[in-house]
């Protein structure tokens, strides 16, 4: 069926051709139907010829086709009562930052917009996809080279009556699916997210009740987690608070919510629970210059806990451990701006846990003095400098300097500016733990002659737990740009590694946590280096030549279920475009190599070279 | 799913060339030509043409472009964004800055070529907000720049001479430069710095040689000067928060004035744009009225044109104004993104200037 359409098709492009050359001049306004009915058309017929080749493990390929792409949208009456547009498309070529697709993309897009800008406001979207060569990203690790498709549905409507209680509504039901080039698996998220929302302001108090029902499915390959693996979640929450103000230009706030969750599939053991937070707080400002605050925090399940405030959401581990009992966080604060750019900060914190039998106490208090000084001719300059004392059954009375400085400066024609910055604090995910994290980095800006514009910088930021040795994370990058009107060079390095929680969508997230629990986690490492040369050597011309080098590496190696490396992958990608705009003609070339690795789907390398030559005219129908 | 957008795909494609023919019948808004406006004696206003982008001065097509227009598509131009002032050079061009985009518009009627200036990308005086613009006799091009405070030069194909008011640090030494008028036979530079409530006089180097007037409300002094125009000996100017135009001699000295503060017509309210035709009738563009009014050398309103709108003859916040030597009338119609020409047929013998008294 799809061949046969795809040989209709082909015809019908040839059609298009001849379509392209005589329909401009037949059209060029947009079109009312009936009384109410307004529509605009645009769109973008090609052609074009394509060749593949590659190692023993690609099947070469060569042969013509064609590209479409239409823009029809419009309204009903008016744009604020019913909008839509429908944006099908054929063998698009782009480089779309955000879908990053490399080209041969097809599908389709269709919006509905009811009520848009009135008090009923409510909205239907829909919107299908599938990419080649799009990037598949793991948190903290450079991406892998793969084909997917994406389908999205949502639904949004609210209620906004004067002096009566908003609601609103919406629905989503999205899916993805991505594989990986060079490996067999597929890796398939599908999820539902169901949300209702009201807000109610009466005398001075603002309500707000959400409720939420989100339900995943996530299929992962052997790539990701060693062997195919299924999981499916659910979870609802729901929340209600009360803010008011109060004198001194103050506020307090209270608020409960609820979360529970049902994890299973092929986790060694499902989880299911319920997490209950209460959460309490006062601030004042009595003065310009002095502000104090405070907040009370009590939480039943540390598992909940780690869920709503560590991953992102609808995300559980591919791991299980026991659920906690309790805790609770007292937080107090207090600012005071002593004036010519000085803040003295003030802090005071306690916290109770009790896990699997045991009781974690922390007690931390310290003092800050912060100072910010900008002068155009002079430079910036800020700094802030302090003591923060830590005491707990966990970590006894460790004292550490806390504070950040920053510069920025030009020095005869060099822009330069630097930063670095220390903190200690308690993560909570689990356990009660002290952290350390550092930052520090740099840039230098120089202009030469008129045209030239030069930048080089540098981060570097490790995290990590005080007490426990390789519980870290840690990354740098390097940039360098060099730009000269219609020519740019660019470069850059970068590398992380750490330990992570694979969740179960495929993704690590990084996240240093104490050994204390039967949670899997992974150590990751990752570099990725490469450069760029852009070039506009005409009006309407650009060239773009990219490469970069990909290596990353996971392994379990820490937690009672390690099983050594999961994965040891590397990436060679070489893109080059060429596209030359002439009024409404697109001409276009591309070139892409991809030299690809995946070492736990046991299929050799990979190497694959694309090319594509074609030309394209954009048309405003009506 | 797949198949899914190859109908999709397809059945669009069927339905363009339908769709098209659809659309085909759709007919193009005409046009409204302003008419003639019938003056005393004979004389005319009568509408000429509109410059809005290159595309209006790029004459009749030959067969070759207009297959090249069938194949490719007709040419993108880029639009006027904000015209502010205009000024014709010896050859017709029609030269128009343009705040919005940071440039300077030639165009070219004759040659049908265009051309644009910008400096907003370089690093050493860049032109920031180009506003006023005249012409010397040998057609370079004089722009001033109210935000860099500078006054920028350039030749008569756009190639970049030179700056006037560019300090050490990049600042400007004006600091809020608008009007800008050349006596052409003393080849001296007249520029309003609008802040300092003065206007300077500057050789064809740069160099400051006197200045004229001072903050006030009396005879020679000035509330916020804006436009200029020097003609025949005579330099007036715009004293746009005085509501009046002063006229000045060759040395500074305070010739006469006429306008009044009101909303009625010959009263003035937002002066902006300043011209003189053949027979000394003065021009002054009334901003926030959109139009024009016409006087005669003793201060009496002759009649008015124009009025807000966007259609043609109308104006929406108009700005500069010039004449040319064949009484052509171009308008800086600002926020239609236009320059509006239009044709003064006076009498055939113009009375003779006297260099002296108003302009």
């Amino acid at each position: 069926m799809y061949r046969a359409w795809h040989r209709a098709l082909e015809k019908i492009g040839g059609l298009g051709v001849l379509i392209a050359v005589f329909l401009p001049g037949l059209v060029n306004a947009q079109v009312t139907i009936g009384d109410n009915t307004n529509l605009s058309l645009s769109g973008q017929i090609g052609a074009g010829y394509s060749g593949a080749y590659g190692n023993e493990n690609f099947a070469s390929s060569h042969g013509m086709f064609f590209t479409g792409l239409a823009d029809l949208n419009g309204y009903y009456y008016n744009p604020r009562f019913l909008n839509f547009s429908v944006l099908p498309f054929y063998n698009r070529n782009q480089d779309n930052s955000s879908i990053q697709s490399i080209f041969n993309e097809s599908g389709i897009g269709a919006t509905v917009n009811l009520f848009g800008g009135s008090h009923f406001p409510g909205s239907i979207a829909y919107s299908a996809g599938w990419t080649q060569g799009s990037q598949f990203e793991i948190a903290g690790q450079p991406g892998l080279s793969a084909n997917g498709t994406s389908q999205n549905f949502s639904v949004n409507w609210s209620a906004l009556f004067p002096k009566w209680p908003t609601l609103t509504a919406t629905f989503s039901d999205n899916s993805l699916t991505d594989t990986i080039i060079g490996e067999t698996g597929t890796t398939t998220t599908k999820g539902r997210v169901l949300t209702l929302s009201s807000n109610y302001n009466w005398d001075g108090y603002q309500f707000f009740a959400l409720y939420s029902h989100q339900n995943f499915d996530f299929v992962a390959p052997q790539f990701i987690s060693g062997s195919n693996f299924e999981t499916t979640s659910s979870n609802n929450s729901f929340g209600v608070s009360v803010s008011h103000p109060l004198p001194l230009h103050g506020s307090w706030s209270a608020a409960y919510s609820r979360f529970t969750y049902d994890n299973g599939g092929d986790v060694a053991v499902g989880n299911t629970g319920a997490s209950d937070t209460v959460i309490g707080s006062v601030a004042l400002n009595p003065t310009r210059r002095l502000g104090v605050s405070g907040t009370f925090r009590y939480y039943d399940n540390l598992f909940g806990t780690f869920q709503n405030g560590t991953l992102p959401p609808g995300t559980v581990p591919i791991g299980t451990f026991n659920t906690g009992v309790n805790g609770y966080t007292l937080n107090t604060f207090a600012s005071y701006g002593i004036g010519k750019g000085f803040t003295l900060v003030g802090y005071a914190n306690e916290q109770r846990q009790h896990f699997q039998g045991q009781e974690y106490t922390n007690s931390q208090y310290g003092a800050t003095l912060t100072y910010s000084y900008a002068r155009p001719l002079l430079g910036l300059l800020y700094f802030s400098f302090g003591m923060v004392n830590t005491a707990g059954n966990g970590n006894q009375g460790t004292i550490a300097f806390v504070g950040n400085l920053g510069l920025k400066k030009n020095i005869n024609g060099w822009d330069i500016s630097a930063d670095g910055s220390y903190a200690q604090n308690v993560q909570s995910s689990i356990a009660l733990f002290t952290t350390s994290n550092y930052s520090y980095g740099g840039a230098v800006h120089r202009r030469f002659r008129d045209d030239i514009n030069w930048v080089v910088s540098y981060r570097g930021v490790q995290s990590g737990i005080t007490q426990i040795t390789g519980y870290n994370n840690r990354s740098d990058t390097a940039i360098m740009n060099i730009t000269r009107r219609w020519l740019g060079l660019s470069g850059s390095y970068s590398q992380s590694n750490g330990t992570s929680v694979l969740t179960n969508t495929g993704t690590l997230v990084p996240t240093p946590l104490p050994p204390i629990t039967t949670l899997e986690q992974v150590l990751y490492n990752g570099t990725a280096y490469g450069a760029g040369l852009g070039l506009s050597p005409l009006r309407g011309m650009v060239i773009n030549l990219n490469w970069y080098h990909v290596h990353n590496q996971t392994n379990s190696t820490l937690g009672p279920n390690a099983i050594g490396t999961f994965s040891n992958n590397d990436n060679n990608r070489i893109y080059g475009e060429m596209q030359y705009n002439f009024r409404k003609l697109i001409f276009r070339a591309t070139y892409w190599r991809i030299n690809q690795f995946v070492s736990v789907s046991g299929t050799p390398r990979v190497v694959e070279n694309t090319y594509t030559f074609s030309i394209s005219r954009w048309f405003n129908f009506f | 799913m797949r198949t899914l957008a190859v109908r999709a795909a397809a059945a669009l494609l069927l339905t363009l060339l339908p769709v098209a023919v659809f659309a085909r019948d759709q007919k193009p808004k005409e046009v409204q030509i302003p008419p003639d406006l019938l003056l005393e004696g004979g004389r005319k206003l009568t509408f000429e043409s509109v410059i809005a982008s290159e595309r209006d001065i790029r004459g009749e097509k030959s067969f070759w472009r207009k297959l090249v227009d069938v194949v490719a598509g007709e040419a993108v131009y880029q639009p006027m964004r904000r015209p502010y002032g205009v000024a014709v050079d010896s050859k017709g061009r029609v030269i128009v800055t343009d705040p919005g985009l940071q440039g300077v518009h030639i165009f070219d009627p004759v040659q049908h070529k265009y051309k644009f200036i910008e400096r907003q990308d370089k690093h050493k005086d860049p032109m920031l907000e180009p506003q006023c613009i005249a012409v010397d006799a040998g057609d370079n091009i004089y722009v001033s720049d109210s935000k860099a405070g500078k006054i920028f030069v350039f030749e008569p194909s756009g190639k970049y001479k030179g700056v006037f008011g560019s300090l050490k640090g990049g600042e400007g030494f004006f600091k809020r430069p608008t009007g800008i008028a050349i006596d052409r036979d003393t080849h001296e530079i007249y520029v309003t710095d609008t802040l300092r409530d003065k206007v300077y006089v500057l050789d064809g180097r740069g160099s400051v040689m006197r200045t004229i007037g001072q903050h006030g409300n009396g005879n020679g002094e000035f509330n916020y000067p804006t436009e200029l125009l020097a003609k025949n000996g005579v330099l007036a100017v715009v004293d746009a928060m005085n509501f009046r135009v002063q006229s000045f001699d060759r040395d500074g000295t305070f010739q006469g004035a006429i306008g009044s503060l009101g909303d009625s017509s010959g009263a003035l309210f937002r002066p902006k744009g300043i011209g003189l035709d053949s027979e000394n009738h003065i021009y002054m563009v009334e901003g926030l009225w959109g139009s024009v009014q016409v006087f005669d050398r003793e201060g009496q309103l002759l009649y008015t044109f124009g009025g807000r709108g966007t259609a043609l003859g109308q104006f929406q916040l108009p700005t500069g104004l010039f004449i040319d030597q064949n009484d052509r009338v171009y308008v800086a119609d600002s926020y239609n993104h236009r320059i509006q020409i239009f044709q003064y047929h006076g009498l055939k013998a113009a009375p003779a200037t006297t260099g002296s008294g108003h302009p």
